[in-house]
């Protein structure tokens, strides 16, 4: 099972010597990586000025005089409306919505990928037909009668109901990843334990949930991120007490008092993206495995 | 402020009302504070500040009130639905008076508020337009907690100052104007660059270029030859010609950083509504002094383009909702809280029998307009479905921010988009 | 066949491993897996095609705030593609849809070669182009709204550093904006594409670049030729999973361009939603939606069925 494949070392074509060729390609990664690193830069060194400094000065000069008022503004004090408690309570939506949506439908993507891809099921593809399609589909497809059918149910608003939500739209790729994984496993396993009587759940728990830790790694990164980031869920279904923290930064940088304070508004934006960062930055070889390992297959 | 947007939230609130189960709601008698609970939208500075005023007197009167702030609401399209689920609407809602309601009215989810308004005669006290945009069918459904004019003018005096150039007051002296001001390094218009915003400018330049009867028209009536007529494309054409006038920065700007502008005299004229005037406050700017406040520009600047807040009642369980209705209503509407709240927020008063002296100059000059009936108009939002505003709002906009867009195309799409309507 | 499918793999179908035929043990009716999936059927039925269904059936009546039965046949169809606004926004999302699949994909392509062509310092630039499709696309957005602040933002630095010509107003202009949200756009996602493709390239038989040495054939001409052609997998999966965040933007416009300026940057996705809670207008929003559905079954269903559907033994 260490079988994840990672990126393999290159092995492309031998670098030649040091020549122009070779002094080109690194000019041109060094152009690219500003690129990409440019925002990230200047929202860094915006977060850390003061108004002056930024009404003043360019955009790319580095703090004269470093500040983290900023910080803690956007954190705990930025007015959001009439709620004037930063932007942290966002935080803790973000994190109430994202872990049980996160388990949730990692396992139910894991049940039904096992249910799929070792029992013969009546209906199974076409079950799999809608779910595909559901991945497919923009969500406004489906939003207006989900929120009526919240609102009969009368979960409209609550945390449980921006889970729900998170669950069912995570569902088609959920259960494609864990689908496929197990259609990988060797066949025999499942023999084996079904001549020795074990039952539906045994095996799922004592046999392949133990062998699911790359792919459920996988999975979960993608489910983290995904509901982090998700902005349009989160302001529709979560209701105004459980807005993530993505609805109460576009509210932020949107709202009407005053001056816009941009450094504010920079380090909002940085505290929002912390999360999927970090978790990018700490599980990034399993971030590009996730992605990427599908081509080195066989 | 942006009106159009208390649709989204009611629209979003409408979709769990209508899930609620409707009980016949009971009247009872409370000798503890009788909770209020009421959902609103108002964010900014001013705003908050006012409904604290409202608060205030309310509580003082036996009421409870609970806030819910609805926040973000630009794109927050669902946030009011989280008090409607579990059945249980709050006391009141902020809407704004005109066609939003409708739907509501029209499905029995409102209590009326017939009661109260009998009880202080509001038929007589109110402005008739801005009573009918609150009524249906002889019923009221909506308590109006203020009135805002919607197509003020302000000017910086530093920036007229600056360009040695007087204020203009007829639309002649307009454009002459702020060439000057553009001379001298001065941004002449402060433009907010949202689609409410346009629109908004648009619908002043009609009204206080073309007088009412155009407006009314276009607006109320709908008419088709009124769009297609020369006064029409006159003022298609005065508003195109702003643009020359506005800065960089524009696109996207909010009202309030646009006023800003004028503040620090950067910018010379705005055309907002009266909720504008309260950043000069909070500035510390006299009216006259460092900043002026008209009602329109040129020969129609004494007509009063009226919007509303309202607070409409939803039917809903608990024995004292009515109780807490009627009592939110009756010191709504009273002339204290009216004086307070508007004093605060920027408007003036929806009843017309208030002492005007308690008001600011700018308010004063705009209520004392609006006390004479013929000045009356009813806003766009009181008279057009937010579909509609929506489409007419989509033309404006696109207007303003494609040069190469004729006038004749503004005045077909404007007139496709009525013809379009469903209403 | 090894044990690893993973995402991209996932996305793009793993040929022809179709829910397999496992075989059964005897005639005993496994009930329990019925009952494992049942709570995925109940969203299946319930909560895409129920909705599916209704936002149909809603597309058809003239329903404003609420849902009303009365049926006006395609009436709300007409009004939508008399619409401009919609047309301009349909028109936005195929140039948008059209140029940030092939801006990311060609980035993407680029710096993979290049990562490919055994640069010192791979791992880090690894994580530098990748990290921004870590970031949400508010959190996108809302950083490009600052940096093309016209009068904040990089065009003010340009403009000091001599370089007006470069100091262009994107956001403020109807005809660059769009560009300024595919920029942004490839900014978020090109990383993705590098990451596909980069396996891809690893992925390629070594003792291909030998010939290409031995036979001559200069690197550029080995990669666009031979080595390009055999990632063929790793591009359809980019396309499909750029494709997909096409047909669902909606964040990254609202946070950077908000439609405007005036509705040059709008999509359908905002056009729903502004119809949806802020006209209210919920049947012709349900038109809009309903349109979006169809076009998107009638691209994806072959693609689908090709990808997933087919029989086992239909594979390579």
């Amino acid at each position: 099972m260490s079988a994840v494949v990672g990126v393999p070392t290159a092995r492309g074509p031998k670098p030649t010597r040091l020549g122009p060729a070779r002094i080109g390609l690194y000019a041109f990664a060094i152009v690219s990586a500003a690129f990409f690193l440019m925002p990230l830069y200047v929202m860094i060194v915006t977060s850390f000025k003061t108004m002056p400094e930024i009404s003043n000065g360019a955009i790319f000069a580095l703090p004269r005089h470093p500040t983290i008022a900023p910080w803690i503004q956007a954190w705990s004090k930025a007015c959001i409306g009439m709620d004037c408690r930063g932007i942290s309570p966002g935080f803790w939506n973000s994190v109430q919505i994202t872990i049980p949506s996160t388990i949730l439908s990692v396992l139910l993507g894991a049940l039904n990928g096992y249910a799929l891809s070792f029992w013969r099921v009546r209906g199974s593809e076409a079950l799999f037909a809608i779910l595909l399609i559901g991945a497919f589909l923009p969500f406004q497809v489906f939003l207006y009668p989900l929120l009526r059918i919240s609102n009969v149910l009368g979960l409209y608003g609550t945390l449980p109901c921006v889970i729900l939500v998170h669950i069912i739209f995570g569902l088609p790729v959920m259960t494609l990843m864990f689908r496929n994984y197990y259609a990988g496993l060797p066949m025999e396993l499942f023999k084996a334990a079904r001549v020795d009587g074990a039952g539906f759940w045994r095996i799922l728990i004592e046999i392949l949930l133990p062998m699911s830790g790359p792919i459920g790694i996988v999975a979960v990164i993608l489910q983290v991120t995904g509901i982090w980031n998700d902005f349009l869920f989160g302001l529709i279904f979560a209701g105004n007490d459980h807005q993530p923290m993505t609805v109460a930064l576009n509210t932020l940088v949107s709202s009407t008092f005053g001056d816009k304070p941009y450094n504010i508004f920079m380090a909002a934006t940085l505290l929002s993206g912390a999360v999927p960062l970090i978790t990018y930055f700490v599980s990034g070889r399993w971030f590009v495995r996730g992605i990427a390992a599908g081509a080195v297959k066989g | 402020m942006r009106h159009v947007r208390c649709a989204l939230m009611g629209a979003t609130f409408l979709l769990g009302l209508a899930a609620l189960p409707i009980g016949p709601a009971t009247t009872a008698h409370a000798a503890a504070p009788i909770k209020i609970e009421v959902m609103d939208w108002f964010t900014s500075s001013s705003e908050t500040a006012a409904l604290r005023e409202l608060v205030a007197k309310v509580n003082a009167a036996g009421g409870d009130w609970q806030n819910v702030t609805i926040a973000g609401f630009d794109q927050g399209v669902a946030a009011a639905q989280s008090a409607a689920a579990g059945g249980n609407p709050p006391t009141a809602l902020q809407f704004n008076g005109g066609k939003q309601f409708d739907d509501l009215a029209e499905r029995g989810l409102l209590n009326t508020i017939d009661g109260v308004a009998a009880e202080q005669d509001w038929t007589k006290v109110l402005p008739p337009a801005l009573g009918a945009s609150i009524s249906r069918d002889g019923h009221y459904y909506g308590v109006p907690i203020d009135d805002h004019g919607e197509t003020w003018m302000y000017t910086s005096s530093a920036a007229f100052k600056k360009a040695g150039v007087a204020v203009p007051t007829t639309w002649d002296a307009f454009f002459p104007a702020m060439d000057k001001l553009k001379a001298a390094g001065i941004t002449p218009i402060a433009w907010g660059g949202q689609d409410w915003q346009e629109f908004g400018a648009f619908y002043t330049v009609l009204l206080s270029k073309e007088g009412p009867d155009l407006y009314n028209a276009v607006f109320r009536d709908k008419k088709i030859d009124a769009v297609n007529s020369a006064a029409f494309k006159d003022a298609v054409d005065t508003f195109g010609k702003m643009r020359a006038y506005v800065d960089a920065g524009s696109p996207n700007r909010n009202w309030n950083d646009a006023t800003a502008m004028l503040i620090k005299g950067t910018g010379g004229v705005q055309f907002m509504g009266d909720f504008a005037k309260g950043e000069f406050t909070v500035a510390h700017m006299k009216e006259g002094q460092d900043y002026g406040c008209y009602l329109g520009l040129g020969a129609n600047d004494h007509y009063f383009m009226m919007s509303t807040d309202v607070l409409i009642m939803p039917k809903g369980k608990g024995a004292d909702r009515i109780a807490a209705q009627d009592l939110l209503a009756k010191v709504a509407m009273s002339k204290d809280a009216q004086l307070a709240f508007n004093n605060a927020k920027g408007g003036v008063p929806a009843r017309l029998d208030i002492d005007s002296t308690k008001l600011d100059p700018c308010a004063r000059k705009g209520y004392e307009a609006l006390k004479v009936p013929g000045n009356q108009l009813a806003g766009p939002e009181m008279v057009l479905s937010a579909d509609l505003m929506g489409s007419l709002t989509d033309v404006v906009t696109r207007f303003w921010s494609s040069p190469t867009m004729t006038s004749d195309q503004f005045i077909e799409k404007f007139a496709a988009a009525i013809k379009d309507a469903d209403d | 066949m090894s044990a690893t499918q993973p995402v991209s793999d996932v996305l793009a179908g793993p040929g022809g491993t179709t829910p397999v035929s496992r075989p059964r043990r005897g005639r005993r009716i496994a009930w329990m897996p019925h009952v494992a999936l049942t709570p995925s059927w109940i969203i299946a039925i319930v909560a895409y095609l129920g909705t599916m269904a209704a936002t149909v059936e809603l597309s058809f009546t003239r329903s404003k705030l609420l849902p009303v039965f009365e049926f006006v046949g395609w009436h709300q169809y007409v009004r939508l593609f008399r619409s401009d606004v919609w047309l301009i926004s349909v028109g936005n999302l195929l140039l948008f849809g059209v140029l940030y699949v092939v801006g990311c994909l060609v980035i993407g392509s680029v710096l993979a070669i290049l990562l490919d062509r055994r640069m010192r310092g791979e791992g880090l630039l690894r994580t530098i182009f990748l990290y921004p499709y870590a970031l949400s696309f508010i959190v996108t957005g809302i950083v490009w709204r600052w940096i093309l602040d016209p009068t904040l933002g990089i065009g003010r630095s340009f403009a000091a550093m001599g370089l007006p010509g470069l100091a262009i107003n994107w956001l403020g202009s109807e005809q660059l904006a769009i560009y300024a949200v595919v920029v942004s756009g490839i900014w978020q996602s090109a990383g993705l594409v590098m990451a596909l493709m980069l396996a891809g390239l690893r992925g390629v038989d070594g003792e291909i670049w030998k010939a290409a040495r031995v036979d001559g054939i200069p690197v550029w001409r080995t990669y666009v030729s031979i080595i390009i052609p055999q990632t063929w997998p790793m591009v359809i999966t980019s396309i499909v999973l750029l494709a997909m965040s096409v047909v669902k933007s909606y964040d990254l416009i609202v946070a950077l361009t908000n439609g405007g300026p005036g509705v040059s940057t709008d999509v359908p996705a905002k056009f729903i939603i502004d119809y949806l809670f802020v006209r209210t207008n919920v049947a012709l929003a349900m038109a809009a939606s309903t349109v979006m559905l169809v076009v998107v079954v009638v691209v994806l269903m072959p693609w689908i069925y090709f990808q997933y559907m087919r029989k086992p033994g239909g594979g390579r």
